[in-house]
């Protein structure tokens, strides 16, 4: 889908290379850090999503979210710290205690679904066709549907 | 454990074509929309409509499997929640989820594949505000964090975990499967995908799209697709009432437009599934296992 897409790689790159160094020191610590609580890197009853990887930086959700271009991410190991949540996400974790389900889109209001996690578990390395793409993100309490795992 | 990507990996991969596209439509949007004639729109758009219940909609036959609601998924939910709330009792705590409680139709009509499908029925209540609960309570939902399973399909990897309350439930009701469960959903996962991808090319709906497109000309809103068209609005904007949206669900109507797009996924999806009809019958088979397990279980509380 081109608009998804529509961002300045030459921006990006830039953006990594500055945040390369930052990353390479953070690694180390960030896989002995201290664990993550349900899903991975994830606190207690929140719905993240992760720049990269889940040790990158992240943007935490309570609630659901028609519209993820006024977030950003931070914390973690740093990549990505400050950059747009919007079209630009990696890795998806869902640590709900409350049975809830995290439901992403493709587009604001909750358009064009992608996948759901269930609670406890963390989609990692999403593929080229699916990266980048989420704007969206809706909490659905325990239903019946088959989100990414049984 | 999971595997982590690197940044170098995320540059390597993170290759974006053409830059300002978003903002570029928005202005086309707004430009388009100056020009709509007042009173056009309300009167052609019928309020309280809601399309997918008014169309005859084809289901696609991935969707059946695994978004639409069916008995036995219910009873195979309720009883796993049933044993996740025992396991928590013996912890000497309390699980209470909130439960969704939905129509097929509405489960279907959630997923959206090509954009609004009526003005009704975006705007639900949330759910209530989750409760807060201590570290305590986490590990005896989902166990130790550093003990979690990891499943892959084609496209996706997705790690769970491999003790704790929920693990111990899904134990129960799958056995050994549990993984291969997983990994099966995640290759319905890839055929789901693989048929939405193919039927942006397909003739049929192509041809859907250039009426959809005239359609919303005539409206005075110059959009490439149903779904591009909600990429470009402004994220501030209310789609309930939005010019561009309301016309956007006028036109789908007026050209049959969901009716073909629906029809031609169920084809790719067919497909998709008589060339992996190992995996279909595999997920059948474990469902039907599973149901059978939450059946005793059922009928002993």
């Amino acid at each position: 889908m081109s608009i998804k897409r529509a961002r300045s790689a030459i921006f990006r790159r830039v953006t990594l290379a500055l945040s390369l160094g930052a990353a390479m020191a953070a690694c180390g610590s960030a896989l002995v850090a201290a664990p993550a609580i349900a899903g991975e890197n994830c606190a207690s009853g929140h719905h993240c999503v992760f720049y990269t990887t889940t040790a990158s930086s992240k943007h935490s959700y309570f609630n659901s979210d028609s519209n993820f271009s006024d977030d950003t991410f931070s914390g973690g190991n740093g990549v990505g710290a400050g950059q747009v949540v919007d079209n630009n996400s990696w890795a998806a974790s869902n640590s709900s205690t409350g049975g809830y389900e995290s439901h992403y889109y493709d587009g604001y209001n909750y358009s064009g679904f992608l996948f759901c996690v269930n609670p406890g578990a963390t989609v990692h390395a999403l593929p080229d066709n699916l990266k980048d793409r989420a704007s969206s993100m809706r909490l659905r309490g325990t239903t019946t549907i088959h989100c990414l795992s049984n | 454990m999971s595997q982590q990507l690197t940044s170098s990996e995320r540059d390597r991969h993170g290759d974006d074509p053409s830059p300002g596209g978003r903002a570029l439509r928005r202005a086309t949007v707004a430009v388009a929309l100056a020009v709509v004639v007042a009173g056009v729109l309300s009167a052609s758009v019928p309020g309280s409509a809601v399309t997918s219940r008014t169309h005859v909609r084809e289901i696609p036959p991935i969707y059946g499997l695994v978004y639409v609601v069916n008995e036995a998924d219910q009873r195979i939910s309720t009883a796993k929640q049933m044993l996740i709330t025992a396991c928590m009792a013996s912890h000497g705590l309390t699980y209470t989820p909130h439960f969704e409680d939905v129509t097929g139709d509405q489960d279907l009509s959630e997923l959206r594949p090509f954009g609004l499908e009526s003005l009704d029925s975006l705007t639900s209540d949330p759910p209530p505000p989750e409760s807060v609960h201590d570290e305590e309570y986490s590990r005896a939902l989902f166990g130790d964090p550093d003990q979690r399973i990891v499943a892959r399909g084609a496209r996706l990897e997705l790690s769970q975990p491999a003790t704790g309350c929920v693990a111990d439930a899904e134990h129960h009701l799958l056995g050994a499967d549990r993984l291969h469960g997983t990994e099966l959903r995640l290759r319905l996962y890839d055929g789901e995908r693989d048929a939405r991808e193919q039927v942006d090319h397909d003739p049929d709906l192509i041809a859907a799209n250039s009426r959809w497109r005239a359609c919303m000309n005539r409206a005075g809103i110059d959009a490439p697709s149903p779904t591009e068209l909600l990429h470009a609005l402004p994220p501030d904007a209310d789609i309930t009432t939005h010019p561009a949206t309301r016309a956007d669900v006028h036109c789908k109507r007026e050209t049959n437009y969901l009716t073909t797009a629906y029809a031609r996924l169920s084809a790719l999806q067919r497909t998709w599934m008589d060339a992996h009809r190992d995996v279909v019958a595999e997920w059948i088979d474990l469902r039907q296992r599973q149901d059978a397990i939450a059946q005793q279980i059922l009928a002993r509380n």
